[in-house]
C-alpha cells in the first residue's frame, strides 16, 4: 500500500532517513496554499509521516489512486475541485484506495459541518489550525487506519482458508470417486447377482459421500450442506444407478430449506439412500402389476420441527413390507443402518406398512 | 503568549455582530482594540525551528501581496462570489503566521458578502491594504530579528 514515491512540489526540508521513511504511513496535504502546505508538512513530518502534497482536489484524487496515502489532509475550499467533491470522489472508491480524510476548514458555518462528514470525512478541524489539536485528530485517523487494515488482513485471511478448505473437500470428492470407480471397475468380473448387488450397494454408498464433497466446495457455506439440494441430488443418482427409466417411477420431494452438518449430512445420506435402494429393489417387482395398473411413487417429505430438529417422512405405493418386520430384530444391513443413524440423530423411527410403506424418522438433529 | 492564550484570546474577543466587532457599511470594519497585527505565538506554535519560521514567513510574503491585491480588485468590482473567495483566501494565509488583526478583517468580509450585507467598499479595500502592509513589515521585523 505504501508508495516509495514522494511528490513533494514546494519542499526545501531535508527528508528523514530512507529507513524511517519506509517504516513510516504516507499522509497526503491537499491544500492549494503553499504556506499552509508548508506548516502542515512540517507538523505531520515531525509525527513520522512521509508526506506528499496536492495543490487541488483533483491533483488529490489522482494521487490517491497513484500512491494509496494512508490518511488525507484536505482543505475544503480549493480551487478546480474542492474538498467536498474530491472527498466525495474518493468515497467512490474501492475501500482501499479511500483513505480516511481529515477536513481542514477555514468555514465556520454549521451547513458545512454537516456536509464534511455528508461527503465522508473521518473528521475536521477549523482554521486556525490547533497544532496539539491536529495531532489528536491524527491518532485517531491511524487508529481507523490500523482496524480497517486489521479487518482487511482477517477478511484475507478467511477467504485463504475458505478456498483451502474448498481444495480439500474438491480432492476428497475426487479420491472417493475413484473408489466407486474401482468398485464399478471389479464388479465387472463379478458374475454372482448376490455379490454384485453388495458392490453395487457399496458403490452407491461411497457415491453419496462423495456428493456431501461435492457440495460442500460448491456451496457458499462451507459448513453446511442443504438437504434439499443434497436430496435431489442422491436421489437422481440413485435412480440412474439402478437403471430406472424415465416414467417408470415418480419422485416427490418436499424438503424444508434444511442445513444440516457435515456429519449430520452423512448419516442423513446414508438413511435416504437406504431407503430407496429398498425401494427400487422389492417395492416394485415387474410381476406385482403395479406398472400397468398405477404409478409407482416414491414420495419424500423433510419438515423442520424445531430450530435445530427436523423429520423425514419417506414412503412409497409398492408392495409393502413384511408384516412380522420388527425393528428391534432387523436383519438386513439397510435398515439396520437406517434404525441406528435414526438413533445416532436422537430421532425416533415408525415404520407404518399399509395403502403405503411410511418411514418416519422424527425429530432428527440437524447439527 | 502560548498556543492556547492566542486561542482562548480570539475566543474571547468574537468579532462577530454581536459583539459589536463588524462590517459596518459607512465605516471600516471594527477589530477588537488588542488585537495584534502579529500574534508570534501562533507563528512558532507548529514549530520553533528558526530556519524552518523564516521559510514560512517567506512563503507568507510571496503570497500575501498578490492575495490582497485579488481581495482588494473584488472589493472594488463589487463581485460578491470572489469577495468570498478571495477574502476566504487571505483568511487562511493569515491564519497560518498569527497576522491576526487581517485574519479578522477577512472573516468578516467573507462572512458579510456571505449573508449579502452591504461593505462599505472603499473604505474595507484601503483598510486591508494597510493591514496587509502592516502584516508584511511586522514579518520582515519578525525575520530581521531572528
Amino acid at each position: 500500500m505504501l508508495s516509495n514515491t514522494i511528490v513533494n512540489p514546494d519542499s526545501t526540508a531535508t527528508p528523514a532517513p530512507a529507513a524511517a521513511f519506509q517504516a513510516s504511513p504516507l499522509l497526503l496535504i491537499a491544500d492549494d496554499e503553499p504556506t499552509t502546505r508548508l506548516l502542515l508538512r512540517k507538523a505531520m513530518q515531525k509525527e513520522n509521516f512521509r508526506v506528499i502534497e496536492a495543490r487541488n482536489g483533483k491533483e488529490c484524487l489522482e494521487m490517491c489512486q497513484q500512491q494509496h496515502p494512508d490518511i488525507v489532509l484536505m482543505d475544503a475550499v480549493m480551487p478546480e475541485m474542492d474538498g467536498f467533491d474530491c472527498c466525495s470522489a474518493l468515497k467512490a472508491l474501492p475501500e482501499n484506495d479511500a483513505p480516511p480524510v481529515l477536513m481542514i476548514t477555514g468555514l465556520d458555518d454549521p451547513a458545512s459541518d454537516d456536509r464534511i462528514f455528508e461527503v465522508g470525512a473521518a473528521d475536521y478541524i477549523s482554521k486556525p489550525i490547533h497544532w496539539a489539536l491536529l495531532r489528536q485528530r491524527v491518532y485517531r485517523l491511524q487508529d481507523i487506519l490500523k482496524r480497517r487494515q486489521a479487518e482487511a488482513r482477517i477478511k484475507a485471511s478467511l477467504q485463504e482458508k475458505e478456498a483451502l478448505l474448498k481444495e480439500v473437500h474438491h480432492r476428497v470428492k475426487n479420491n472417493l470417486q475413484i473408489i466407486s470407480s474401482l468398485i464399478n471397475l471389479q464388479s465387472d468380473t463379478i458374475k454372482d447377482p448376490k455379490v454384485l448387488e453388495i458392490f453395487k450397494e457399496s458403490q452407491n454408498r461411497v457415491r453419496l459421500m462423495a456428493l456431501i464433497h461435492e457440495q460442500l466446495y460448491q456451496s457458499k457455506n462451507l459448513g453446511k450442506i442443504a438437504l434439499k439440494d443434497y436430496i435431489q441430488s442422491l436421489s437422481d443418482n440413485l435412480l440412474r444407478s439402478y437403471g430406472v427409466n424415465q416414467g417408470e417411477i415418480t419422485l416427490n420431494l418436499e424438503i424444508d430449506d434444511i442445513n444440516l452438518e457435515t456429519d449430520a449430512a452423512v448419516s442423513c445420506g446414508l438413511m435416504i439412500n437406504e431407503l430407496i435402494s429398498n425401494t427400487l429393489k422389492y417395492a416394485f417387482p415387474p410381476t406385482s402389476g403395479n406398472a400397468n395398473t398405477k404409478e409407482n411413487l416414491i414420495s419424500i417429505q423433510a419438515k423442520r420441527t424445531h430450530s435445530n430438529l427436523f423429520s423425514i417422512h419417506y414412503k412409497d405405493n409398492g408392495i409393502g413390507i413384511p408384516k412380522s418386520l420388527d425393528i428391534q430384530t432387523l436383519s438386513t444391513l439397510g435398515l439396520q443402518l437406517v434404525s441406528s443413524l435414526t438413533e445416532q440423530l436422537g430421532g425416533t423411527l415408525h415404520i407404518i406398512s399399509n395403502e403405503f410403506t411410511l418411514f418416519e424418522l422424527i425429530d432428527l438433529q440437524a447439527s | 503568549m502560548c498556543q492556547k492564550n492566542a486561542h482562548s484570546n480570539t475566543a474571547e474577543k468574537p468579532l462577530n455582530h454581536a459583539d459589536g466587532a463588524s462590517a459596518n457599511p459607512d465605516d471600516r470594519i471594527t477589530i477588537a482594540p488588542h488585537t495584534p497585527t502579529l500574534d508570534k505565538s501562533v507563528l512558532e506554535s507548529c514549530s520553533t525551528e528558526r530556519a524552518f519560521l523564516i521559510e514560512v514567513c517567506e512563503s507568507f510574503l510571496t503570497d500575501v501581496h498578490h492575495r490582497s491585491q485579488a481581495l482588494q480588485q473584488a472589493l472594488t468590482q463589487n463581485n460578491t462570489q470572489a469577495m468570498i473567495e478571495t477574502a476566504h483566501a487571505l483568511k487562511s494565509l493569515s491564519s497560518c503566521v498569527g497576522a491576526m488583526r487581517l485574519f479578522h478583517i477577512c472573516q468578516i468580509i467573507e462572512s458579510t458578502a456571505r449573508t449579502g450585507n452591504e461593505i462599505k467598499k472603499s473604505s474595507v479595500s484601503s483598510q486591508v491594504k494597510t493591514e496587509c502592509e502592516q502584516i508584511q513589515v511586522a514579518i520582515q521585523n519578525y525575520q530581521n530579528a531572528a
